[in-house]
């Protein structure tokens, strides 16, 4: 990165690092206690406010109830002086024997992937089994100590999979795409995170061809997300690849998405190729694998990166901390019936997307809408918790899985004619089978086809009277007659009174359409 | 209270060097440290990468919070959790023999990184203080229920009763009634 870049670098200020690390450093971290709080040069946030005043009696009974903010303020008061623990062990021979086996490894894993031949990579198998050994000698020379044993089957367990990735690197038809931009250690990453070289475009997306980042675009404590600018003028979100989850939410183990490999990335990548297949790739964003490095550690990451959503999301939380629908328009003001016609196209072309994906986090923080006259961008973001395993049926987003529905309940009740042509005439295994084969596991896949076939079926159900080939000017079947917008509101939030006279989840609406626009429209007379 | 807490890279002991650890990093992004009830503290450790909680109830687990009955022990849980680019969140849970309260909280995100954002976040801990005093009072009466959830339905019941209240801000609500 050129001097001048780096000044226009906004510095990050997560705590803690983001990423999972790579082996090494797990050990020698847990060996050496390298730091994980990293003092950088990161604008800190203002520090937090203090309560507002209290009555007496109140602030005793917080007082005596509870340890608070206040209380930990005027005990410590200061940043705290780490205990100063480091270096000065002893170490086992067994441990340096491990240690000269990593070094080894690390010093092949740094080399350019270009400049490496057939005897290089058979040089790294060997030196990942001569690592393999020497973590079992550690292991074994120090049963009973927990920490040492659970070092060694670290490294055991990282060399095991860098091995298997190793031969997965040399195995990728599209090897020739990344050689010259990615060292070996990269590559064998991309392979612990399942990505393929051909969803990867290190030549374009890298911290050379960026002219200024923004790490700072999302972060709080253990998240990091930078908005990078490239030399080509496009702007992208950059968000580093995990190897795992270990905190996953509830909603994805539930759909069976493995912890241990989420593969988020390829999650996106496959909900972008689903939306394309429907015509409709504006839908979701755009998405790659890209480089970019780490604020905290300097060093280069792999990571998606996604163009930006225009607009804004459709939920947001204010600063007195009240829940919010956004509102998009002024009240007597609403959109014009193009826009309205349009924001009804592109969100119910969405909810098809989503049911054929499985996706099961379409809550109003990830939609992100923008109306300007009569033009309308809908983007569904942050497509990670979808193609899950266990999900075979489209209409499964529901309160069915998990009580935290966050998705509108039903299929969607109305289909745009490009969508119904593009689907009725698609065949999973012909058209998405050969894109998704890349991307999800073979049960994850056997799914998706579930969920196509079966969306299919409902779609082929609403031919032809709700195939909509101009959202302005459809209308229901008499004697209704209602507007695409009309119907979709009418079709329900998602929500239905129960015999008490309160509200509970309903089995079907107008889905994202109705959910999250329907009470503005029909206070504005449009539906 | 040492001032002093576990070296860098390690996990300090469970009670108040995990307080401690956790006020630290909390105000560093500018946080307030939730309320934790005293007798939750000498369970209190770290579980994730920036997690903390004190009995059995994992944070972020809002069926957990509400299959909570009275014989369930008080359990703590808060931090940051999520996923992707926008899809992060603050979480907390507090459940107590007088009380359920669950928070998700928009943190972290693209479109939460925003000084509004922890404003947000500050005021909901604020308020869950005086709330754990307000529900201690109506013991008798049963148990409160508040639940802000901004990945799904934001509503709060009263100690005793059977009806649920929808609310824009559950907590502020609550402590109104």
């Amino acid at each position: 990165m050129s001097e001048s870049r780096t000044q226009r670098r906004k510095r990050g200020k997560a705590l803690v690092s983001p990423l999972e690390r790579d082996w090494s450093r797990v050990v020698l971290e847990l060996i050496d206690r390298s730091p994980i709080v990293v003092e950088d040069e990161a604008e800190l946030p203002p520090p937090p406010p203090p309560a507002p005043p209290r009555p007496p009696a109140l602030v005793q009974a917080v007082q005596a109830r509870m340890l608070t903010f206040e209380e930990l303020t005027a005990k410590i008061g200061h940043t705290p002086h780490w205990n100063q623990l480091f270096g000065k062990y002893k170490r086992s021979t067994d441990y340096k024997a491990m240690r000269a086996e990593i070094t080894k490894v690390e010093t092949t894993a740094a080399k350019g992937l270009g400049t490496l031949g057939d005897r290089d990579f058979d040089a790294m198998a060997t030196a990942l089994d001569e690592l393999i050994a020497a973590a079992k000698r550690y292991k074994a020379a120090h049963a009973g100590k927990e920490n040492k044993v659970g070092a060694g089957e670290d490294v055991l367990a990282s060399a095991e999979a860098e091995k298997l990735a190793l031969a997965a690197v040399r195995a990728d038809p599209a090897f020739d795409r990344v050689k010259d931009h990615i060292t070996l250690k990269q590559a064998i990453e991309c392979k612990r995170r399942g990505i393929a070289f051909a969803d990867c475009r290190f030549d374009l997306y890298n911290d050379d061809k960026a002219t200024a980042v923004d790490d700072n675009f999302g972060a709080g404590m253990a998240n990091s997300v930078a908005k990078i600018t490239y030399e080509d003028g496009s702007e992208l979100v950059f968000k580093g690849e995990k190897i795992s989850d270990t905190q996953q939410l509830g909603i994805a183990s539930a759909i069976g998405i493995d912890g241990g490999a989420p593969h988020n990335g390829n999650r996106n990548i496959a909900t972008s190729a689903i939306a394309e297949f429907l015509g409709k790739p504006e839908v979701v964003p755009k998405v790659c694998y890209g480089l970019h490095s780490n604020p905290l550690t300097g060093q280069q990451e792999i990571g998606l990166l996604m163009t930006k959503g225009a607009g804004k999301t459709v939920n947001y939380k204010d600063e007195i901390g009240n829940n919010k629908r956004r509102a998009f328009w002024e009240p007597g003001h609403p959109p014009s019936d193009d826009a309205i016609a349009k924001l009804g196209e592109q969100l119910t072309s969405l909810d098809w997307s989503d049911v054929i994906c499985g996706q099961q986090d379409r809550h109003g923080g990830n939609l992100m809408i923008e109306i300007e006259g009569d033009e309308v961008k809908v983007t569904g973001i942050d497509n990670d918790v979808c193609f899950g395993k266990n999900q075979l049926d489209p209409n499964g987003s529901k309160s069915k899985i998990s009580s935290a529905r966050t998705n509108p309940p039903g299929m969607p009740p109305l289909i745009d004619k490009k969508v119904y042509d593009r689907l009725v005439a698609g065949d999973f295994d012909r058209d998405l089978a050969p894109t998704l084969s890349g991307l999800l596991t073979p049960e994850e896949l056997a799914a998706a086809k579930s969920r196509f076939d079966l969306s299919k079926q409902h779609a082929l159900g609403l031919n032809p009277d709700y195939v909509v080939a101009d959202w302005k000017a459809w209308r229901s079947p008499a004697p209704d007659l209602l507007t695409a917008a009309a119907y979709l509101v009418a079709a329900g939030n998602g929500f239905q009174q129960n015999v008490h006279g309160g509200w509970e989840p309903s089995e079907s609406s107008g889905g994202l359409f109705a959910r999250d626009f329907g009470q503005a429209l029909r206070r504005d007379g449009k539906a | 209270m040492s001032g002093t807490t576990t070296p860098p890279g390690e996990t300090p002991a469970p009670g108040l060097p995990s307080v401690e650890e956790a006020f630290l990093l909390l105000r560093r992004a500018g946080l307030r440290l939730p309320p934790i009830p005293r007798e939750l503290v000498a369970g209190f450790t770290r579980t994730g990468e920036a997690t903390w909680q004190s009995g059995d109830i994992p944070p972020g687990d809002l069926d957990a919070v509400l299959a909570a009955g009275p014989a369930t022990p008080p359990a703590l849980g808060f931090g940051h959790l999520g996923h992707g680019t926008n899809s992060w969140h603050f979480v907390y849970h507090l459940v107590t023999p007088s009380l359920s309260l669950f928070l998700r909280i928009p943190y972290g995100g693209t479109e939460s990184s925003d000084p509004a954002s922890l404003a947000a976040v500050n005021a909901a801990l604020i308020r869950t203080e005086e709330l754990v005093v307000a529900a201690d009072a109506q013991a008798a009466a049963g148990r409160t229920l508040v639940v802000d959830d901004a990945l799904g339905q934001s509503w709060w019941r009263r100690a005793g009763s059977d009806r649920v209240e929808e609310s824009e801000n559950p907590l502020a609500a609550a402590l109104a009634a």
